[in-house]
């Protein structure tokens, strides 16, 4: 079989043309208006090792504020997010043990975006993530570990101080 | 602040009490990092 496989219409799928496709929509969530923060829950499950989360379309009600994400309500976050501006000063946003992450920026004009990859989330190990975003004034990349091995089914986009309107997040499985 | 509103999955809605204070805490680490445009 060519790889990667073309499909014609009407050709049966096999299970091993299908057991070669290397990422599955998991979940999709549209986000509402007006609000502080998004749980997506029951996006990781024993399924997948790991996974990739985007976000974008979404408009915040503040420029360049920072995101913060929560794989659970405990300590046990250690992050830090890089921001290089299109002028000005570059630098990082660190948080060490604390209940959240940095990660990412905001914009009012539909600039924010995020992408990054989670690895372990639902294994009895640590969670460990990395990524890059985009905001109204910058461009960066982050990861870090939730230093727990709590087995997590779901993550929370928080946006503190500010609020968010619209945008979809969207969790994929990378095939084990 | 304002209170905004917590989404879980399709629901949206107010937040209680706790919640509400749970987001004041987070909010104690709001960072901003925007620049002023140059004149």
């Amino acid at each position: 079989m060519a790889s990667p496989p073309v499909f014609t219409v009407g050709q049966t799928l096999t299970s091993a043309a299908m057991n070669q496709v290397g990422l599955w929509l998991v979940k999709s969530q549209t986000v509402g208006a007006g609000v502080g923060s998004v749980a997506i829950t029951n996006c990781f499950n024993s399924d997948f090792r790991n996974y990739r989360v985007t976000f974008e379309g979404g408009t915040q009600s503040g420029n360049d504020l920072a995101i913060q994400l929560q794989f659970a309500a405990t300590t046990g976050h250690y992050s830090s997010m890089r921001y290089d501006p299109w002028t000005g000063t570059a630098g990082t946003l660190p948080a060490v043990n604390q209940v959240f992450a940095y990660f990412g920026l905001s914009g009012m004009a539909n600039q924010a975006t995020f992408s990054m990859d989670v690895y372990a989330p639902n294994l009895p190990e640590v969670t460990k993530y990395s990524g890059m975003y985009t905001s109204n004034g910058y461009y960066g990349t982050g990861g870090g570990i939730y230093f727990q091995t709590t087995q997590l089914t779901g993550f929370t986009i928080i946006f503190p101080g500010f609020t968010n309107t619209g945008g979809i997040v969207k969790v994929y499985g990378y095939r084990n | 602040m304002t209170r905004p509103l917590i989404q879980i999955d399709d629901e949206i809605r107010e937040m209680t009490d706790e919640e509400y204070e749970n987001y004041e805490a987070l909010s104690v680490f709001a960072v901003s990092l925007e620049q002023s445009d140059p004149e």
